[in-house]
């Protein structure tokens, strides 16, 4: 007769499977501010949270930003960030905190409101335009002014130019470089969409080329852009220049072919250039 | 004994013996990594195909022979449990030192688990002394610069991962058949060739009474012929709406252009291309839309169709399981002088902007951080992954290696022009589905291109539509994380103002932003849409 299975082993080997492993599930940054770059927001925000201050207006900026990103996002979340970023400007409205905190609320009102608020927040972008501030946030409030202002379906065709005129003039006095950047590209993309003429297009892209493109997708269509629009607008010295850019950075890029053929063209026509 | 008996006892013996076996694994795992003596290196990945752990492997022992002390275990994990099993391990702190990122990796999964390469990818990779990629920095040694495929983590702003390889679509064919049936005729050149040795198998076929079809066809591989050859036939098309001046067509402003009615489905260069992908659904087995992936494999290496359309990923599997003699050829296109089919293209497509593939991160878990980076650095040196693409036949990931004949016809082509629009106007998810679901009407060949253009005529507006307005929403949600992404930056900027990284990200975020809220924008005007719902 067969012995049964000793079935009172089972649970001692079922236990020892089930033996828990360390969990690694724990953020990997140090500081609330290194783990909200890396986007680990829950944990950043847990940590601002704990900093329990309320006086420490960083800390708080620091519960607000991350909490319009915690997920689920929520009502009640976006109205006690915008509840955390009001007090922080009500301290002071101009300082690097007050003006980050009322970029936020526009941000808010703009992007991560379930039905968004484009009139306030295209508001508080113009107020935050008006300081003339040094402030990066501030003057990127002017990039935001342009892309609601020119970009609103309602606005009437004949409305776009007086429109893009008054904002290249305000976009002549930001100094900071990434704001200058996106606010020619801006421009630049508009001027060429809504047909306010190629030359204008031309010479916003290479203001926002001298602003200093950092990403490499945006610099390849950039500098092709600039190289067509002044190949078309006779400003073959420069078309021959952004091709040339374009040929040496970007090795592997399937427009090389058609960009030799057009650098080609246009040295054949400059012997002078061609010789360079 | 009685049968009653004997077989539960089977069962609990077998049971017995599995258990005792896994927990042999396990504690003599434990014991390896306890071996202060002995670093382990645990690599995994879902690459199952024939040869990708061959050449792992043997890269392993050559690694293991530089480095005495060190040993590199592999993992294969099929792909269909890969992104579970990854979060398993992840989570529970088991995680092998190196992993195939890509699926299940998310950037949150990335930022909380893996290490950001960007430091490293900065310097030049030691195995490649002696090399003429010595100097170059390690990211600008593979073909892409790291910059396409699963390496660069735009919002992430950081390098997670380092490829091994890169991949592209071919015709592939029997040589053994080919030769016997066709004699020495080469790899057709254009479309026109292709079509003359197709109907030349078919002749065959129906002369011997042989099952063989010059191709073997189904929902996977063949719809990427069409593309193709519909892309071929709207190159000048895309040149005509080419708004932007980037000379390129972008998916999202093609199928912009088509809600907004700049361009229809009754363009002569589209209809072209729909009158011409259909044409080789002829060449094809019956019923063949209704065939997978694996039935095709299975007809083509059981010898009943003489060429397959597929990724370079398959041929280390095709090698392992086709008992003939194998090649590939990229797949046809009508030249320009074509007198039916050449007003439409400019000439074959450029591959150059194939991006990498196969990346591998490095894991926060790993205790042997250095050890991985250098691993890392030896299967990528010029070396490392010239024996990589010798012994998978895969294509390297890295500049200035010499292909192995069996790779070479896969080398991505470098010349040639931008291709045009393909069937998935915009390429989104309900475009796709109403492509997919209408497959089998663009292949039939009772049913005439102006059936087919009707079809797509009711069904693709709403389906552009509606793939526009989510691409708006996961620009929100993009957008919507960099702002804290954003905000840390500045922060970080003012406590660290000597550190450049924090200007570097900030600018790099803030451009990311412009750019994607500029073609939102642009997307809301032209669909006349004020605002946009989250």
């Amino acid at each position: 007769m067969s012995r049964p299975f000793p079935l009172r082993l089972l649970p001692g080997l079922v236990l020892l499977a089930a033996t828990p492993l360390p969990a690694a599930d724990s953020p990997p940054a140090s500081s609330p501010w290194d783990q909200a770059a890396l986007g680990l927001f829950k944990d950043a925000h847990a940590s601002f949270a704990q900093q329990a201050a309320a006086a420490d207006r960083e800390a708080r900026f620091g519960e607000a930003v991350t909490l319009i990103n915690l997920q689920p996002k929520t009502d009640t979340n976006l109205d006690r960030a915008a509840s955390l970023l009001t007090a922080i400007a009500a301290t002071d409205a101009t300082d690097e905190l007050g003006v980050s905190s009322r970029y936020y609320l526009a941000r808010i009102a703009q992007i991560h409101r379930a039905s968004p608020d484009n009139a306030a927040a295209l508001r508080i972008y113009r107020e935050l335009a008006g300081l003339s501030s040094p402030h990066a946030l501030a003057q990127r409030a002017v990039v935001h002014v342009a892309l609601l202002e020119l970009f609103d379906p309602r606005l009437a065709p004949a409305e776009i130019r007086p429109g893009f005129d008054r904002l290249a003039a305000r976009g002549a006095t930001l100094t900071d470089p990434s704001a200058l950047r996106d606010f020619h590209l801006v421009m630049g993309d508009a001027a060429l969409r809504f047909n306010l003429g190629e030359t204008i297009a031309l010479d916003h892209l290479l203001a926002a080329d001298r602003a200093g493109i950092v990403r490499a997708t945006t610099q390849r269509d950039t500098w092709v852009r600039i190289a067509e629009l002044a190949r078309r607008t006779g400003r073959n010295d420069v078309a021959i220049t952004y091709y040339r850019h374009f040929l040496d950075k970007f090795l592997r890029d399937s427009r090389r072919l058609m960009i030799t053929e057009r650098l080609a063209a246009l040295t054949a026509t400059q012997p002078a250039e061609a010789a360079r | 004994m009685k049968r009653e008996k004997i077989l539960p006892l089977i069962g609990f013996t077998l049971l017995l013996v599995c258990f005792s076996i896994a927990l042999t694994r396990v504690f003599s795992r434990q014991r390896a990594a306890a071996n202060p003596d002995e670093i382990v290196i645990r690599i995994a990945h879902w690459q199952l195909e024939s040869g990708i752990r061959d050449a792992i492997d043997a890269l392993a022992r050559d690694y293991e022979r530089l480095h005495p002390g060190v040993r590199i275990e592999q993992n294969p994990i099929p792909e269909r449990i890969y992104p579970s099993w990854l979060r398993t391990q992840l989570v529970g702190g088991t995680a092998p030192d190196l992993i195939e990122i890509g699926k299940g990796s998310d950037d949150e999964t990335l930022a909380r688990f893996f290490v950001p390469l960007t430091e490293y990818v900065e310097l030049p990779n030691p195995y490649n002394a002696g090399t003429s990629l010595a100097p170059l920095r390690w990211r600008d040694t593979f073909v892409d610069g790291l910059a396409g495929g699963d390496s660069y983590k735009p919002n992430l702003l950081e390098y997670y991962g380092v490829p091994l390889s890169m991949i592209t679509v071919r015709m592939y064919y029997n040589v053994t058949e080919w030769k016997r049936i066709l004699g020495d005729t080469p790899p057709p050149a254009d479309y026109d060739a292709f079509v003359d040795i197709c109907e030349r198998v078919q002749k065959h076929a129906a002369s011997t009474g042989e099952t063989l079809f010059p191709i073997a066809g189904s929902n996977y591989g063949t719809p990427w012929f069409a593309s193709s050859l519909i892309g071929s036939q709207t190159q000048r098309l895309a040149g005509r709406l080419d708004d932007t001046l980037v000379l390129k067509p972008n998916p999202i402003e093609t199928a912009l252009q088509f809600a907004t009615g700049r361009w229809t489905l009754d363009e002569p260069d589209f209809v072209n291309g729909l009158s011409l992908a259909r044409q080789i659904g002829r060449f094809a087995q019956p019923g063949f839309i209704q065939a997978n992936r694996d039935d095709a494999t299975f007809y083509f290496v059981q010898g009943r169709a003489l060429m397959i359309v597929t990724g370079s990923w398959d041929a280390p599997s095709f090698r392992a399981l086709a008992p003939f003699e194998l090649s590939a050829f990229r797949l046809p296109m009508p030249s320009p002088d074509h007198p039916r089919f050449g007003a439409g293209t400019y000439g074959l497509s450029s591959e150059a902007d194939t991006p990498t593939s196969a990346a591998f991160g490095l894991t926060r878990a790993s205790r042997h951080r250095e050890h991985v980076i250098d691993f890392l650095h030896f299967l990528t040196s010029q070396k490392g992954n010239s024996t990589f693409s010798r012994v998978s036949g895969w294509l390297p990931s890295v500049v200035d290696i010499e292909l192995p004949p069996l790779v070479k016809p896969f080398e991505p082509v470098l010349d040639g022009h931008v291709n045009g629009i393909g069937m998935d106007v915009g390429g989104g998810a309900d475009v796709r589905r109403v492509v997919d679901s209408n497959l089998g009407a663009l292949f039939d060949a009772n049913v005439d291109v102006a059936k087919i253009q009707g079809i797509l005529r009711s069904q693709l507006p709403d389906a552009v539509r509606s793939d526009l307005m989510r691409t708006v929403r996961q620009f929100v949600l993009n957008t919507a994380r960099q702002d804290t992404l954003v905000a840390a930056q500045i922060i970080l900027r003012g406590h660290h103002p000597d550190n450049a990284e924090h200007r570097r990200k900030q600018s790099e975020l803030l451009e990311a932003q412009t750019m994607q809220e500029l073609r939102r924008a642009w997307i809301l005007h032209e669909l006349e849409v004020p605002d946009s719902p989250r």
